[in-house]
């Protein structure tokens, strides 16, 4: 697998599968995938186009819809990835702003009708949630906030998930979002065994966060 | 009445966000939960925040919102008997 | 094994661990009821720490604050040094310091809610904790977005990370409370919903035994604010009562706010007082986002893989989530059936603390262990008449046990469920 970083590609060994989606940019596995809009119309495009038929799309909050649209496009375009469900199969999230857009979102309604639909989102594990429900994922999932984005941190968690022995395969990254036009998604299944090859791991997801 | 559930459909749509549908493929009479438009729990509540805000209406109850919300012509009766606004 | 090594708990109950398990042991409860204040119009019932329960600080929130007040009682207890790279802290919290999304800056206090409570009991006051300007200036030195964009470039996205709102993100709440102990390991915000209490605690179990870390520190805390109020107010979950869990005349919970903190370490030879996380499991519904399934499978799966290699003989008892809201309660007593488990007597602790969101999975922890300890089974304070379809033993009054092990279970939104084994003296299957 290559990957085009800083210019020039890179060999990548042990992250195969991967999203990266942001207000402007998507891309699948190395592959840019064509579109016209951004932001929040960028989303609404992505799943018009590629996903479609799933109603509680329109009911999610902004990172839900970022994160969610990734997550399909992670899926959809990997055969291996498709059949995977049940416990072996767990979803953990990673950010620094936890559910922050919706938070405010939701704080703007507080004194005058407290809005229920948008409370509920104002946690960001109610993200690991759609895609555990879309997917059929029993696994463990998990949210974790962290101050900065820091690749070892983010491989030391994942070392810790897998030693659920249930667990073989886990959609995990990094997922930003701002507000309904500003986020940053970049996610990866990451398998058992990739785990004993941490140092590679943590070069590679530092890698991809930079991308 | 009909002007009633015609808003009604409108303000229902917006307050859940349900994309792509318009007013008139809201049958009045169609169950609301299940089957229908498939609302759920949340959506109920939002409900609940919608009977509030645009007709005064507070349901104390949860419980009660089950008959009231079966359908668009259910709650727009029990909106022009209960309402303040 | 993982030990726990120390423990505290910070609650309207009082502010050691003994101080509450003496409470809760004699029935009393923080719960009262609160009219119109904090800004939230609808009375509600809570648990909630008076003005002056938690020490104000010029350089942290409240909500840091009681959890650095609790993590430093814990720490006293031991001779660990927090500021080594070998010890991990884990935060579990909902919200931290949601409550100042509305305000321009963080140490401008809004007025805290001021209920009447202590009328039962007198509340305890925490020891003060002076604000160390040498402490705060140590860790702004450290400018974590400087470290944030050196990790993350070319991002519109991360830029208007770093500059926006720091205060409130949790994050930023753990990098701070492990700063005041000069702790610069990247601490963990564990951000699960009312489940997180017990993923961290399962985090510590694991960061210990991977041998990364001799020690971590969870902290679990939430304080009330009109964001978390009102916003259960919307889903209608809140009961106008004192909560009663698994009874038939249950309405809904009651929110608390609490911080509580379990130090874990790594020990050989375990003695027959020392607690163990023999182990634990974290499984998700796939069901529902904010309604627990009503088969609980994330709650069954997590259950049986935590009971795999463990004698139901051995569980003085099952530590409920019981929140007493009506999906929650009948959803355990699914469970709990499913799994065979039901003649196990079953308790929930939310009539004594109310809901107390992050810190429940670890308050509720570390009173279940000084139950044992204390050879007693507590009562599920409020509970009269069994409200759930299918039969379970709930404890309605302190009882003795004469048994070292249980089991504690907690869901929460986004379907997530966690369920961890704890034993008192060590077992042969404990690794």
């Amino acid at each position: 697998m290559l990957w085009p970083y800083l210019g020039k590609e890179v060999a990548m060994s042990v992250i195969k599968h991967w999203v990266k989606l942001t207000s402007a940019d998507v891309m699948v596995d190395g592959v840019e995938i064509p579109h016209q809009k951004h932001g929040a119309d960028l989303l609404l495009e992505l799943f018009q186009v590629h996903i479609g038929d799933y109603p509680k799309f329109f009911k999610m909050d902004a990172l839900c819809r970022a994160g969610f649209v990734a997550s399909e496009l992670l899926i959809m375009n990997n055969l291996d990835t498709k059949s995977m469900e049940g416990e072996s199969c767990g979803v953990i999230l990673f950010n620094t702003v936890g559910s922050l857009a919706t938070d405010k979102k939701y704080q703007t309604t507080i004194d005058n009708y407290p809005s229920p639909s948008v409370f509920v989102y104002t946690l960001p594990n109610v993200l690991t949630g759609e895609i555990a429900i879309r997917n059929h994922y029993h696994g463990p999932t998990d949210f974790i906030v962290l101050d900065y984005a820091e690749a070892s941190a983010v491989v030391d968690i994942l070392t810790y998930a897998f030693e659920d022995r249930k667990l073989n395969s886990l959609l995990t990254g990094w997922v930003e979002c701002l507000d309904e036009n500003t986020f940053d998604i970049r996610m990866m299944i990451v398998e058992k065994e990739m785990i004993s090859k941490k140092m590679l791991l943590v070069n590679e997801f530092k890698m991809f966060l930079n991308k | 009445m009909e002007e009633l559930i015609q808003n009604l459909k409108k303000e229902i749509i917006e307050a859940l966000n349900l994309e792509g549908i318009n007013p008139n493929d809201i049958d009045a009479n169609a169950p609301l939960f299940e089957e229908g438009l498939m609302l759920d729990s949340i959506d109920a509540l939002e409900l609940i925040v919608l009977m509030e805000k645009k007709y005064g209406i507070k349901l104390k109850d949860p419980n009660e919102g089950k008959e009231i919300f079966k359908s668009v012509a259910c709650m727009a009766a029990y909106i022009q008997a209960n309402r303040i606004k | 094994m993982v030990v726990k090594l120390a423990d505290n708990i910070l609650s309207p109950l009082g502010t050691t661990t003994a101080e509450n398990y003496a409470a809760v042991k004699a029935g009393i409860s923080g719960l009262r009821r609160h009219d119109g204040i904090g800004g939230v119009r609808e009375p509600f019932v809570a648990s909630v720490i008076p003005e002056g329960g938690v020490c104000q600080s010029g350089v942290y929130s409240r909500f840091e604050m009681m959890c650095i007040s609790s993590a430093r009682q814990a720490l006293n207890q031991t001779n660990i040094d927090p500021s080594s790279n070998k010890v991990l802290f884990i935060l579990s919290t909902t919200k931290g310091n949601v409550r100042y999304l509305g305000t321009n800056n963080v140490f401008e206090e809004p007025t805290p809610p001021t209920g009447k409570v202590g009328a039962d009991k007198q509340t305890c006051m925490p020891t003060c904790l002076t604000a160390d300007r040498e402490r705060e200036n140590r860790h702004n030195e450290k400018n974590v977005y400087q470290l944030f964009r050196e990790n993350s470039v070319n991002s519109d996205c991360y830029e208007a990370i770093s500059n926006n709102l720091e205060n409130v993100r949790i994050g930023c709440s753990a990098r701070r409370i492990a700063g005041y102990f000069h702790n610069e390991n990247t601490p963990i915000a564990v951000s699960n919903a009312c489940a997180s209490g017990v993923c961290a605690q399962i985090i510590a179990m694991r960061a210990v035994k991977s041998g990364n870390y001799d020690y971590a520190v969870v902290i679990g805390a939430d304080e009330l604010s009109p964001f978390i109020i009102t916003g259960f107010q919307s889903l209608k979950a809140l009961s106008s009562e004192v909560c009663k869990p698994f009874d038939s005349g249950r309405q809904g919970l009651n929110l608390g706010e609490a911080a509580a903190t379990i130090i874990y370490g790594k020990s050989d030879n375990v003695n027959l007082q020392q607690w163990v996380l023999v182990n634990g499991a974290v499984r998700n519904d796939a069901n529902h986002i904010s309604s627990p399934s009503r088969t609980g499978e994330g709650l069954y799966l997590a259950l049986m893989q935590v009971m795999e290699k463990a004698q139901q003989d051995d569980i003085a008892f099952i530590n409920a989530h019981g929140t007493a809201t009506l999906y929650n309660d009948e959803m355990e007593s699914v469970v709990v059936n499913r799994v065979g488990m039901q003649s196990i007597p079953m308790n929930s602790m939310k009539g004594y603390f109310g809901h107390t969101l992050g810190a429940a999975g670890v308050l509720e922890t570390v009173l279940s262990m000084c139950a044992i300890d204390n050879h007693t089974i507590l009562a599920t304070r409020n509970f009269e008449k069994i409200g759930v379809s299918k039969p379970v033993n709930i404890s309605s009054k302190n009882q003795f046990t004469d048994k070292k092990s249980f089991v504690k279970l907690i869901s929460g939104f986004g379907g997530c469920n966690a369920v961890a084994l704890f034993r008192k003296g060590g077992c042969d299957e404990c690794d």
